[in-house]
């Protein structure tokens, strides 16, 4: 890493290549599923550790501190978006379950599902279903990138899967009928 | 924290028909009916398979080729930035301290060379001729003039010849003269 910020072009791509595909993934999902934006967002962070790399304590895990920026220019965005949406009303379109669409759950109906259960979910629940599931990360380095307590996480992942075990239900109703 | 602990560990191996009464009461807290218990597995089971069965996604590699340029344009930027780094109070003191303590020391360990002063001596001494000067300079010519005027005068009176009077060198003359004859000077 201190490499990385001296300007060493072979210790940044090192880095890029530990690190850029699952957080492109962080990106693109957390980022509406915008690749572009996820790209973007993915060049801006390997640009912001590199100028901020001796704020960089090198007693924390690295993971941490790169996730918890990546977490942080999502907050960002949000607030960005927020305030867009506010001012001109435009929003990125929810995926929506489409309504021809009644054969058994399968794996394309089940994301769709997730999909649409998350994007109603808060910006922080959502990053740490990113982070537990997409990233399979353990609990304890999710609760040091976003910043609050295990139980919390813990909690929080428990009670959006029984939110989505709810839109499961009504989904099967649907079917049934 | 421990119950939903113990609940995600029931919800990944067991289903409902095969939870003990104990156990069921013990979901119940936060599990509503078989249904949802049940639903909640399916949806466990579709999240744990998430990671291996997601996309092959991947950035661009116009990302970090982007990323390589930037560390370029930053780096050749930057050979000059130690020009611009705020140097601490003390580092500038400790340099000044070396720079001295070392120029003492290179003064020191070199061997003063001697310094040359010309100093012109006058000797006076007494200076021999070897041989009598061949010319003769007379610094001072006597004239006397003759006293044509009184001799007449006398004449008329006495009657006797006039004895023309001359007058002689003096002695302290003669001794001058006879020095500067000695000495040979003007």
């Amino acid at each position: 890493m201190q490499k990385a910020a001296a300007g060493s072009e072979a210790a940044v791509t090192v880095l890029y290549h530990r690190y850029s595909r699952p957080l492109f993934r962080y990106f693109f999902r957390m980022l509406w599923k915008d690749k572009s934006k996820a790209e973007d967002f993915l060049h801006d962070l390997f640009i912001n550790i590199m100028e901020a790399g001796e704020k960089f304590d090198s007693g924390r895990s690295f993971s941490t501190w790169i996730y918890s920026i990546a977490h942080n220019m999502c907050k960002n965005e949000y607030r960005k978006q927020a305030f867009r949406l506010a001012v001109n009303g435009h929003h990125h379109p929810e995926e929506s379950l489409p309504e021809v669409a009644m054969h058994p759950l399968d794996e394309q109906m089940f994301h769709l599902l997730l999909d649409k259960c998350l994007a109603h979910e808060q910006e922080e629940v959502r990053t740490m279903f990113v982070l537990r599931y997409e990233l399979e990360m353990n609990v304890p380095e999710i609760s040091r990138i976003i910043g609050c307590p295990e139980g919390t996480v813990k909690s929080r992942l428990f009670y959006l899967k029984k939110r989505l075990a709810a839109q499961l239900q009504q989904y099967k109703v649907m079917l049934e009928r | 924290m421990e119950k939903i602990d113990k609940l995600e560990k029931l919800l990944r191996t067991c289903s409902y028909a095969e939870l003990s009464v104990e156990q069921r009461r013990e979901i119940s807290e936060y599990v509503n009916s078989e249904e949802e218990y049940e639903s909640m597995r399916l949806v466990n089971q579709h999240l744990e398979s998430e990671n291996s069965r997601s996309l092959p996604l991947a950035p661009s590699p116009e990302v970090l080729k982007r990323i390589k340029g930037h560390v370029r344009s930053t780096s050749s930027v930057g050979l000059w930035n130690w020009l611009s780094l705020p140097v601490p109070t003390y580092a500038t003191a400790a340099i000044a301290i070396a720079v001295g303590v070392g120029c003492w020391w290179a003064g020191s360990s070199r061997k003063p060379q001697p310094t040359l002063v010309e100093k012109t001596e006058r000797i006076v001494d007494t200076v021999y001729l070897s041989s009598r000067p061949d010319t003769i300079f007379i610094d001072r010519v006597v004239y006397i003039p003759k006293k044509e005027a009184a001799v007449a005068g006398v004449t008329d009176i006495g009657n006797q010849p006039t004895v023309p009077t001359s007058r002689g060198i003096s002695m302290k003359e003669k001794e001058e003269l006879e020095r500067l004859l000695v000495s040979g000077l003007r």
